[in-house]
């Protein structure tokens, strides 16, 4: 049913239901607000969008009135605005901010010759979110040039025992809007308010830290904050961003799209492409990625390892050595190892080389050995993967040995959501206590080691229902997941990497088939897919090669070995893992590439900001090394043409296109024995621990193994 | 070793902290400094003591936390001791009958300040003290200065107290007075000095500001504090740190201490930070 009503003169005709605010805001008529945010319900708290209607003794706000016939609405008459301005005049008694009004405010970044972000927030010069502040824009479009009440400062104690942000509740508006997000766009409800009047505080049950609470620090409180209350550890130096970049995040598998901000020349910030709450990122790529490409420790000069020292070298003298080494190399005697996060660029450059010039089948993808006995059941269900959208529609879900508390809590994400949105039914089976444990209506719980058993009693159950008996678990779940389509089922790392997963895998594979289910797939490797298509496989052990090249992956074996290793990555390895001849690698936020995602999809990386120094694409250094060596089909200018060749070897690789060659190359040979290689395990980039660079996964990493059940 | 006896938050940002150091009270003098460490690999930091106790044999400091150093000695608690606490260093504030000073504190300077208008006053002269803050909650000391003072006069930047407005006012409030201006000393940070400088210069008032700047050993090795002042290079520690606000270089003292400001960011960058 439509309404008809006036506001600010204008006559408009909206939908019965619709919030003044909505109504004005279809009509392109602006009304200040502060606590409003796309996708949060309406709370009417900051009274910033309050509006006079005609035969109304009062001012409510519009965000909360619904519009009603023939109303009559003034937005901003002289009562408003008087009535506003008052209103923030409060709002501004009660957050520190003597910068607005202060008559010398511009001279003050100048002559800032101290870090200063230190203690508390006293006023804006000084305040992490200076320029990039609600309050500010609301004092500018409200005119306000003096302040009328004097401060009341809370002297609350600024919050900085949690890992990745700091909370200052003395710049608290109390907007509620991390308090709605954490509930409604992240179905957590970490933050809530506690205590009460003048005394009100947002914060967490018991004043626990985050790592206590659910919290899987997705940061999406921090992007609605309108204030200085929550702050980025890492961000609070750099102020306001230069420029925006979308890229992929290379972290696992899901590929979330990423808007790097970026400032004289280096990554300030990661936050998610879309709006937050649409499609959040998980706290790796929200938190890790600054100090992961920023880490001072990053390669900046090829260097040579002479004794026990590293000494800086040109390019071209490192290029020379690599070439020499290679070209006394005997065929065979070659062994590539590169990490299944690199792009697909260098990964395809890698395996050409390590093939056409170097003539050897040693291309390893450490990686892989995870997977064990079980490379080729993982290969054919990433064949068969859904991207990870199709949850949004699922009404039966089916999560097999999946957690997604910090590293893919996307995903949980959204479960959550839809499991919010309608009647979805949910069945998990995993060991342990998992992020998803309490939305699940039923939780499969075999003893660790016996996923499999448990696996063949629910198919069973399912093919054959066994007459409805409550207490049988396996019963109760056959039934609920022979509920309404679309179904999907996924299948998460610890599955992917389980000892018996050659018996786990092809049964999560059956499963979905008798439910007609979506697969979706969830590998912890950035780019696994990608390293599968280019034939990444589990090569027997061999003897020690007499040239080894790394790329994003450490070498085993003693420094005394008599291995040459020519070793390219961001970061120098650790002092006891060899290396000769050291290359500084790009980081993906600095190069043009691309990965195959858990969907299939080819996600493209875009260079952010330049390398450091002398850094480049472990591909560019490949094809430099080969025309050295005189090897030919090594000329490419540019990742662009590198993809044209794969989708030339493939039968199709386009950007934002999913792979048209879905079956593997190679990955049907494995090895004889089952057992999984053991390999450094979640939350592993480029060959280290993520939490060697982003150092506030390692309270996570702890966190974890204590509330492990 | 020397004992935290207090070591206590005055407003957000601002701390005191009381020292047992009996034989740099007994030396000290009005307007100079002290170095310390608080740990024994720890940065040296110069710090303005801000009053003394010779018979209890005591200093106090008002720091403010601005780098790792003083987030560090915020977090100290009474009963534990710095492994160094050198000093008096720097020379002494020129004390003499002037007339009419005022004393202009922001900022740490509103403490450090204290000990100078009072030896003022000692002397004879009319003191008046200026105060700045960017809010009436930022305030402290105020009882303190005011037995030391002639007349007070507090600038607000949001006008929550006294005058409403920044150092600008400064010329006004020296217009305003009953009695002329013959000298100005100025203690806070080196934007509310210059500023000083700047409104002082036209009105022809001998103008002393104490600088703060990087420093490392603070007895003329170093080299690190250096400045210019009428177009000569001074050393702020063994030349200083009082000079004529007049004759100092702003631009340059500004950019040298800018110089390492990515370097004193380095220990917060990171995501475990608990400062």
């Amino acid at each position: 049913m439509e309404i008809a009503l006036s506001i600010d003169g204008r006559a408009l005709t909206v939908e019965k239901g619709t919030s003044l605010l909505q109504a004005a805001r279809q009509y392109g008529l602006y009304i200040p607000t502060l606590c409003d945010y796309p996708g949060l319900p309406a709370s009417g708290s900051c009274r910033m969008c309050i509006v006079e209607i005609q035969g109304r003794a009062n001012t409510p706000t519009a965000c909360t009135t619904p519009a009603e016939n023939g109303m009559i609405v003034q937005t901003h008459s002289l009562k408003v605005q008087a009535l506003r301005r008052e209103l923030l005049q409060l709002l501004l008694a009660e957050h520190p901010a003597g910068c607005l009004v202060c008559p010398e405010n511009s001279a003050c970044d100048e002559c800032m010759v101290t870090v200063r972000k230190l203690g508390a927030t006293t006023g804006c010069r000084t305040c992490p979110k200076d320029q990039q502040c609600g309050l500010q824009e609301m004092v500018e479009k409200l005119g306000i040039e003096q302040l009328d009440y004097p401060m009341r400062y809370r002297m609350l104690k600024v919050k900085k025992n949690d890992p990745f942000f700091d909370r200052d509740y003395n710049l608290c508006i109390q907007c509620g809007r991390c308090v709605r997000a954490c509930e409604h766009l992240h179905f957590t409800s970490s933050l809530a308010y506690t205590k009460r009047g003048s005394e009100l505080v947002v914060g967490t049950a018991f004043n626990h830290t985050h790592l206590q609470t659910d919290c899987n620090f997705c940061g999406t409180c921090l992007e609605v904050c309108p204030t200085g209350a929550l702050t980025e550890k890492t961000r609070k130096w750099d102020g306001t961003p230069q420029a925006e970049t979308i890229s992929t995040c290379p972290l696992c598998s899901l590929g979330c799209q990423l808007r790097l901000l970026s400032k004289n020349e280096q990554v300030i910030g990661s936050l998610p492409a879309a709006q937050p709450g649409v499609e959040p990122l998980c706290v790796k790529g929200r938190f890790g990625i600054t100090e992961l490409v920023n880490h001072p420790t990053r390669l900046h000069h090829p260097q040579k390892t002479v004794g026990s020292h590293r000494m800086q070298i040109p390019w071209a003298e490192a290029i020379r050595m690599a070439a020499e080494k290679l070209a006394e190399c005997p065929p065979g005697q070659f062994e590539m190892r590169i990490s299944a996060s690199a792009s697909t660029e260098d990964l395809y450059v890698a395996q050409k080389f390590t093939d056409q010039v170097m003539h050897s089948q040693r291309f390893v993808v450490p990686a892989v050995a995870r997977y064990g006995g079980g490379l080729a059941q993982v290969a054919a269900l990433l064949a068969r993967a859904q991207p990870p959208a199709v949850l949004a529609q699922a009404q039966t879900l089916l999560c097999l040995g999946f957690d997604g508390r910090y590293a893919q809590s996307v995903i949980d994400m959204k479960i959550r959501q839809a499991k919010t949105a309608g009647e979805v039914r949910l069945v998990t089976l995993h060991p342990h206590t998992h992020s998803l444990s309490r939305n699940a209506d039923l939780w499969l719980r075999p003893q660790p080691g016996e996923e499999a058993d448990c696996i063949a009693h629910l198919t069973a159950a399912l093919i054959n229902p066994p007459p409805a008996e409550p207490q049988d678990l396996y019963a109760r779940a056959a039934h609920l997941l022979h509920g309404p389509g679309p179904r999907v089922v996924v299948v998460g790392a610890h599955f992917l990497t389980h000892p018996a997963n050659q018996l786990l895998l092809p049964a999560a594979a059956a499963l979905a088939e008798h439910l007609h289910a979506a697969l979706v797939i969830l590998p912890e490797e950035g780019n696994l897919a990608g390293a599968l298509l280019l034939g990444a496989t589990m090569l027997p052990p061999a003897a020690e090669p007499a040239v080894r090249y790394c790329i994003g992956e450490t070498a085993p074996g003693e420094p005394l070995g008599q291995t040459f290793c020519i070793y390219q990555n961001l970061y120098p390895p650790n002092a006891a893992d060899p290396a000769d001849l050291l290359l500084p690698a790009a980081a993906f936020s600095e190069t043009a590439g691309s990965l195959v995602d858990a969907g299939g999809l080819v996600q493209a990386f875009q260079p952010a900001v330049p390398p450091p120094g002398a850094a480049e694409p472990a591909w560019q250094t490949l094809g430099r090394i080969a025309r050295q060596l005189g090897a030919p089909g090594f000329d490419f200018a540019s990742s662009a043409e590198i993809q044209v060749e794969l989708a030339a070897r493939l039968g199709g690789y386009e950007l934002h296109q999913r792979v048209s060659h879905r079956a593997p190359v190679g990955a049907a040979q494995a090895p004889s024995s089952t057992t999984a290689v053991p390999y450094p395990t979640a939350h592993t980039y480029l060959g280290f621990p993520l939490s060697q660079w982003v150092e506030g996964l390692t309270m996570l990493v702890a966190d974890e193994e204590v509330n492990r059940v | 070793m020397f004992k935290i006896l207090e070591n206590k938050m005055l407003v957000p940002n601002l701390h005191q902290v009381t020292i047992a150091a009996p034989e740099i009270a007994n030396a000290m003098a009005p307007g100079q400094f002290i170095i310390l460490r608080t740990g024994e690999e720890g940065e040296r930091i110069p710090l303005t003591v801000s009053d003394w106790d010779r018979s209890r044999g005591r200093i106090t400091l008002v720091y403010q936390v601005v780098g790792k150093t003083t987030l560090a000695l915020s977090e100290m608690e009474a009963g534990s001791s710095l492994p160094t606490v050198a000093g008096p260093l720097g020379n002494a504030m020129e004390i003499d009958y002037f007339g009419h000073v005022l004393c202009v504190g922001g900022c740490y300077g509103i403490a450090s300040i204290y000990p100078i208008a009072r030896a003022l006053k000692e002397k004879g002269n009319r003191v008046t003290v200026v105060v700045e803050a960017r809010s009436a909650y930022l305030l402290f000391w105020q009882e303190k200065l005011k037995s030391a003072a002639d007349q007070m006069i507090v600038i607000t930047r949001d006008g929550s107290k006294g005058l409403r407005g920044h150092i600008s006012q400064l010329s006004r409030i020296i217009a305003g007075s009953p009695q002329a201006v013959d000298r100005l000393v100025v203690n806070g940070c080196n934007y509310l000095m210059m500023r000083a400088a700047q409104e002082s210069r036209p009105l022809n008032i001998r103008t002393i500001v104490s600088l703060n700047t990087l420093m490392i050993d603070g007895t003329g090795m170093c080299g690190v504090c250096r400045l210019t002042v009428a177009s000569s290079t001074r050393f702020a520690c063994v030349d200083g740190p009082h000079f004529d606000g007049h004759e100092v270089n702003w631009d340059e003292l500004a950019q040298r201490r800018k110089a390492y400001l990515s370097e004193e960011a380095q220990p917060f960058r990171s995501s475990k930070a608990q400062m």
